[in-house]
């Protein structure tokens, strides 16, 4: 309980900028487990399954929108 | 400051592990179509604030889990738990059957408080060590592994995954499942 009043309080206050970079930890690999048991294999054909979806179109034209806006930006 | 195609790239070739984060958080493909929409809008404008050649992967997904915490409040301020589904409250337990598909699984993780389920999808997952994880969550590695933990054993506990139902699990998963999004109400 404790530990999840702490959370939502952290969050509030993180949510007002965006996240500082994670630099500490980044890339570090060293605790990194893979559940090896059903649960984890359950969870990874959830998850594959998702990220195999085929992404809406709105995404990469939503960029694709930024990035022309971007341009004309600059040569304003 | 130009943005270089190779952030727009990056920002491209992180969508679908991005999307599949937010579907987990919030069970909800529409909601994570939101989250993940606000979560490139606000890479893109504050791209200068992203290190070339430090985790972007990690930058990206703690943007998109901050915009998760932020559209929650901003819900419950709205209807108080109209819906349940973020309090963890969706008391739809997944079929006993035997057969375990992948709307059952969406089900079992949505009865998970999100700071656990938040916790499991990250390391068992998306494929972030406990340190990046904890560093996304902005919690202690050990409460990450506990998180992880209990998250775990509920979710073993919902879907009969503990010791006795292995074996006969182990033989009835191979179905393929015929449906990933459920109709949504």
């Amino acid at each position: 309980m404790t530990e999840k009043r702490n959370k939502t309080k952290s969050s509030l206050r993180d949510n007002k900028k965006l996240p500082l970079q994670t630099t500490s930890n980044s890339g570090a690999k060293a605790s990194h487990v893979p559940m090896h048991d059903l649960v984890g294999e359950k969870l990874r054909a959830y998850y594959d399954q998702m990220a195999n979806e085929p992404v809406p179109d709105r995404f990469e034209l939503l960029l694709k929108q930024l990035e022309a806006k971007n341009k004309e930006e600059k040569s304003a | 400051m130009t943005i270089s195609d190779k952030f727009r790239e990056d920002l491209l070739a992180a969508i679908p592990g991005l999307r599949a984060f937010g579907i987990s958080l919030t069970s909800r493909t529409d909601r994570a179509d939101d989250l993940l929409q606000e979560t490139l809008m606000k890479a893109w404008k504050h791209h200068d604030s992203f290190q070339p050649g430090t985790n972007m992967k990690a930058w990206l997904y703690t943007i998109l889990r901050n915009e998760f915490y932020s559209q929650i409040r901003k819900r419950s301020r709205e209807v108080e738990d109209a819906e349940g589904a973020f309090a963890g409250k969706v008391e739809v337990p997944p079929e006993q059957h035997g057969h375990l598909d992948m709307a059952d699984f969406r089900s079992a993780l949505a009865l998970l408080p999100e700071d656990q389920r938040e916790a499991i999808v990250l390391v068992g997952a998306s494929g972030f060590s406990y340190e990046e994880a904890a560093d996304i969550c902005k919690v202690a590695v050990g409460t990450i592994k506990s998180r992880v933990n209990r998250a775990r054993n509920r979710l073993s506990e919902v879907l009969q995954l503990d010791e006795s139902h292995n074996a006969k699990l182990l033989h009835q998963t191979h179905a393929p499942a015929r449906r990933l999004y459920p109709p949504v109400d």
